[in-house]
């Protein structure tokens, strides 16, 4: 038993460490247009982490976000996304930190601050929905409610 | 000792695996870059220089005819008729038909002219009352490039929220150039260029191909009324 749990974390920490982060975010870029996205970027990635600077996000041919840098920990059990200062053109937002948390658990966890306030909440992505946990009055008027609370919903 | 061994297997058979899986990943990024040139398309139909090339009859002097009025004209290289109303009947008369003496020998788009003996008659269509025409302001050039520098200024001079159909203005500054091309604080701008702004990404789109715009047609809902104001950028 010690033995297979050797030889499983073993494999998991090589899994992490020789995973070609680089290919896989090329490999992203090639697939993501299917669905009327395009990101340019710089990646460069160390054995725990891929950082993307100058990420711009096109949707439709037309830049949407820009994203200074973005710290990616694909830890497999809890993925990790720390991006910052990120610049939404639709609606002059900007946002300082952003951090969000991927688990085996359906919902992302999002937990942010910019010039909209400090935000909390978490992605539904089966809804397409991003829910705020008290939302700061600057980005109430951009909300609706249900009864899981405040969320923003874009149907593209 | 023999654990550790164990444990660099695996964790090497991982560094195997993802080389593998290398010989599939592509290698190179893709650099997007946002296209925003627009090409202007001019249709020309040259064509019609040519068959329309014919010497055509100019009346000097003509006369309406009265209790006839015009419905409809055909034109067509093969075949040209026109469609009249008289005593609430309709007639369907050809070029070089006579119709109640008087021979069809023109007709033009709007226009249908009739012979009889020396004199030439015409029918033409009603006048229509058009509408009263749509206001129209100049916008400056320089005033887009500046908002396109400062993007933030846009929204110290205006202040607009999502509606239901559109997005409805919540305030405008004094004296900004939104307060100056006829937009008032509770106007719901409704599409700009015959696209609808109902979805972030439909007015972004349109915010987008703004600085290659020389006209704009803005519709707004002002107090329940549907509003045309056409824009020209100079």
């Amino acid at each position: 038993m010690k033995r297979i749990a050797i030889i499983i974390v073993g494999f998991l920490i090589g899994f992490i460490v020789f995973m070609p982060k680089k290919e896989i975010f090329f490999l992203l870029q090639r697939v993501l247009p299917q669905q009327n996205i395009q990101i340019t970027s710089t990646p460069s990635q160390n054995p725990i982490k891929l950082t993307l600077f100058n990420t711009k996000i096109f949707y439709s041919n037309i830049k949407t976000a820009s994203i200074k840098e973005i710290n990616i920990y694909p830890l497999l059990l809890i993925n990790i996304i720390k991006a910052k200062n990120i610049k939404l053109d639709i609606g002059n937002i900007q946002i300082k930190t952003l951090n969000a948390y991927f688990t085996l658990y359906p919902k992302t966890f999002i937990k942010g601050d910019g010039n909209i306030g400090e935000f909390e909440g978490w992605i539904s992505l089966k809804e397409a929905k991003i829910y705020i946990k008290n939302p700061s009055f600057q980005i109430k008027p951009l909300l609706k409610r249900d009864k899981k609370g405040y969320f923003y919903y874009e149907k593209f | 000792m023999k654990n550790f061994k164990l444990f660099i297997i695996a964790f090497l058979s991982s560094y195997l695996l993802w080389n593998i899986a290398l010989l599939f990943l592509p290698r190179y990024p893709l650099i997007y870059t946002q296209n925003q040139k627009q090409i202007p398309q001019i249709k020309i139909n040259l064509t019609r220089i040519f068959l329309n090339s014919q010497a055509s009859i100019i009346p000097k002097k003509s006369y309406t005819l009265k209790n006839i009025t015009l419905k409809g004209v055909y034109i067509s290289d093969k075949k040209k008729f026109i469609i009249i109303s008289s005593n609430k009947k309709t007639h369907f008369i050809n070029l070089n038909e006579t119709f109640r003496g008087y021979k069809l020998i023109k007709i033009t788009p709007t226009t249908a002219y009739f012979k009889k003996g020396d004199l030439i008659y015409k029918v033409s269509f009603k006048k229509i009352k058009l509408p009263p025409p749509t206001p129209l302001y100049e916008i400056p050039k320089t005033t887009i490039k500046t908002y396109e520098k400062n993007f933030a200024k846009i929204w110290q001079d205006i202040g607009i929220i999502k509606a239901k159909d559109g997005y409805k203005i919540t305030f405008i500054k004094k004296n900004s150039i939104f307060d100056k091309i006829g937009l008032k604080r509770g106007d719901i701008l409704l599409s700009i260029n015959n696209i609808p702004l109902n979805s972030d990404a439909n007015a972004w789109k349109t915010y987008n191909t703004l600085k290659n715009q020389r006209h704009l047609t803005l519709k707004i809902k002002r107090n329940s009324q549907i509003k045309v104001i056409e824009y020209e950028i100079y």
